[in-house]
């Protein structure tokens, strides 16, 4: 591996990072808490916003700020002023999956149901209940529809004429995160049983591509849509999606590291580049095009939880167990 | 990375004195910090900072082992701890309702990979009325369960029971599981060190924990569902063999065996070999090396239903060196 262009700006925080994300348009970024604050930086002025009692696994784009959902039940949207607005309020229910589509709608799995709002109405659709408790959720790339994983299989739910009866994907097991390619024709999950399981939705055909060191749980596609990289191994897992799929080849590893696995992994919204995150705090960039590896952070010892890119492409951020976050920016 | 946090699993019956239990070992003056998770883990008491609803959610894993339970929900929950940061914590207590199948909550502890590296699964402790376990013996199976799963038994409410009736009663227990440890309580009054890290499922320490082991008294007169078969003997395993009838064993018999352990004298070894299981979900590793001059005894220990003593018997000692004669 060789060094890349990269500068590095180091940041410690009293609190695990649990999520991370830019502004929409990239000018500002956050770290989403264990102890439920969001810590926001924009115009070089950091800012620690107390928004929630619980821990935060989700924070998005949200209008010129954030959406930040916490376990403890309450969505909150934070403005880069500060300012902290209810959402929602789920009411002791635990929520830690959170989607948000660039064309405003938003989704949030409350056990069994999920709870959708879009920009045309005002009063938040429920759908389900599903097989089990809804455990991802992913809008379809055109925003017209979401896919959610639960026990046993994926639903998938289209409007904005709601089917009476949604698509049900079926597969036995534990499916903990779900994705949709861009043409709409694949469905992907990953497994508690170390697996992720794909669905080729027009040909009704399904596969399983097993063999992970253990559950993986980060799904991300590659800028021009070729590709679908994967944590849960020793290296980071890229199946090639072009053509018909990837029944019958080989995955691309890349990334390889001897003691640890990949646990965070984002792509960057224009280039063929991927960055993941180690259990050991390592941090890779990934040249998709290449098939290269370079290194952008050492090993720190503690998990990367969170990683993703700025929108505009010209930085990324990541955030460790323990409290260590860092923004990563490209030597133009 | 980071230790591991010792996970406590309360289980008893409905009025047994779990929750008095569980007050005494938050309530002492230990100076830690223990995240409570109770309540069929609708609930978790963190410095009352997180009361949640969560359904529960036991799933089977799609990897051919039907009895492979695990608690989503459960899981779920330590992953909220491991966001807050699990080391401002020193042990996690997880207290199941009364009508609670321990395994699939014993099972979660090694089957996700997230929860086994940032946790370690200490004992099961499960409290037991002495004034009416041997009813509920007779009316549910749970409370059989949670006997025969226990590593601790804090056998309470000695204050009700005559000394016949506590006979029954150790009678009974000893039946279904006689290599748990059995502590006399009156009003769950007892030492924490008798409940809290015993390293029950730590292999190198499943002799340590029972002193008895093989030793205890065997009664017959129990008609309990739920039994323990122990083996025995003194010549050594040939490890291949041993290998692949366990794992015959335990791919047949998993649903009906609850809990197995064993210390091994393998031949060629210098080290005992240990293992245990909570049904089909085993865990082995070389454990201590034999001492000089000490009697190198395999023993192997079975809790669970319908065992058939005789053909285990004759497996294991099919695994057995045959000395020339």
């Amino acid at each position: 591996m060789n060094n890349s262009p990269l500068k590095a700006n180091g940041y410690t925080f009293d609190a695990p990072v649990n999520s991370v994300a830019f502004t929409l348009d990239g000018s500002g970024y956050a770290f989403g808490l264990g102890n439920g604050n969001v810590v926001m930086f924009h115009d070089n002025v950091q800012k620690t916003v107390q928004v929630h009692s619980g821990a935060v696994p989700a924070l998005r784009a949200y209008d010129d700020g954030f959406i930040s959902l916490s376990d403890d039940g309450t969505l909150k949207t934070i403005a880069l002023d500060g300012t902290v607005k209810d959402f929602a309020d789920f009411k002791g229910a635990w929520t830690e999956r959170l989607a948000v589509h660039a064309n405003g709608s938003v989704a949030v799995a409350v056990g069994k149901h999920i709870h959708l709002w879009t920009r045309r109405e005002s009063e938040p659709k429920i759908l389900g209940p599903h097989d089990g408790s809804v455990t991802d959720i992913c809008f379809a790339p055109d925003g017209m529809g979401l896919a959610a994983s639960h026990r046993d299989g994926v639903t998938l739910w289209a409007w904005p004429h709601f089917e009476p009866q949604p698509m049900r994907l079926a597969w036995k097991g534990a499916h903990l995160a779900v994705t949709i390619s861009a043409d709409k024709k694949w469905i992907v999950t990953a497994m508690q049983e170390g697996a992720i399981h794909l669905w080729n939705v027009p040909l009704k055909r399904d596969y399983q591509m097993s063999g992970y060191w253990t559950k993986p749980t980060q799904m991300a596609w590659s800028a021009d849509r070729k590709w679908l990289g994967t944590s849960g191994s020793e290296s980071v897992i890229i199946w090639p999606f072009d053509k018909m799929g990837p029944e019958g080849r080989e995955p691309v590893q890349l990334g390889w590291s001897n003691t640890t696995f990949v646990t965070a992994l984002a792509s960057h919204h224009e280039e063929p580049v991927m960055a993941a995150g180690f259990e050991d705090g390592a941090v890779i960039l990934l040249d998709l095009q290449n098939k290269k590896a370079f290194n952008a952070a050492t090993p720190s010892g503690h998990p990367v939880t969170a990683i993703t890119f700025s929108p505009i492409g010209t930085a990324f951020i990541a955030g460790t167990a323990k409290g260590g976050g860092v923004l990563f920016t490209f030597d133009s | 990375m980071s230790k591991q946090i010792p996970v406590t699993v309360l289980t008893g019956y409905l009025g047994a004195g779990k929750t008095t239990l569980l007050n005494r070992i938050l309530s002492e003056p230990h100076g830690k910090k223990f995240a409570v998770i109770i309540n069929e883990f609708g609930s978790v008491g963190v410095d009352n900072d997180l009361v949640v609803g969560v359904d529960e959610e036991v799933f089977e894993m799609n990897n051919g082992c039907i009895c492979c339970t695990v608690r989503g929900d459960l899981i779920r929950i330590i992953s909220g701890l491991m966001r807050r940061g699990l080391d401002k914590f020193d042990g996690i207590i997880v207290e199941t309702t009364g009508l609670a199948d321990p395994a699939p909550v014993a099972q979660t502890f090694f089957m996700d990979d997230d929860v086994k590296k940032a946790t370690r699964l200490d004992a099961v402790v499960t409290v037991v009325d002495a004034k009416h376990v041997l009813q509920r013996l007779k009316d549910s199976p749970e409370a059989e369960d949670q006997i025969a799963f226990a590593d601790i038994i804090v056998l309470n409410k000695m204050d009700m029971v005559t000394a016949d009736e506590l006979a029954a009663v150790e009678s009974a227990i000893n039946a279904i599981n006689p290599y748990a440890q059995v502590h006399k309580t009156t009003n769950s009054q007892i030492a924490l060190d008798k409940v809290l890290d015993k390293g029950a499922f730590d292999l190198n320490r499943i002799l340590e924990i029972e002193p008895a082991f093989l030793e205890g008294k065997h009664s017959h007169n129990h008609d309990s569902a739920v039994k323990s078969v122990a083996l025995q003997s003194d010549k050594p395993l040939i490890m291949g063999r041993f290998e692949q009838w366990m794992s015959e064993v335990l791919a047949e018999q998993g649903p009906n065996i609850l809990r197995s352990k064993g210390v091994l004298n393998i031949r060629n070894s210098p080290r005992r070999f240990v293992f245990q299981a909570v049904h089909m979900i085993s865990d082995s590793a070389p454990g201590n090396a034999w001492k000089d001059g000490e009697k190198k005894t395999s023993k192997l220990v079975f809790i669970g239903r319908n065992l058939d003593k005789a053909a285990l018997q004759k497996g294991f000692e099919d695994c057995l060196e045959q000395l020339a004669a």
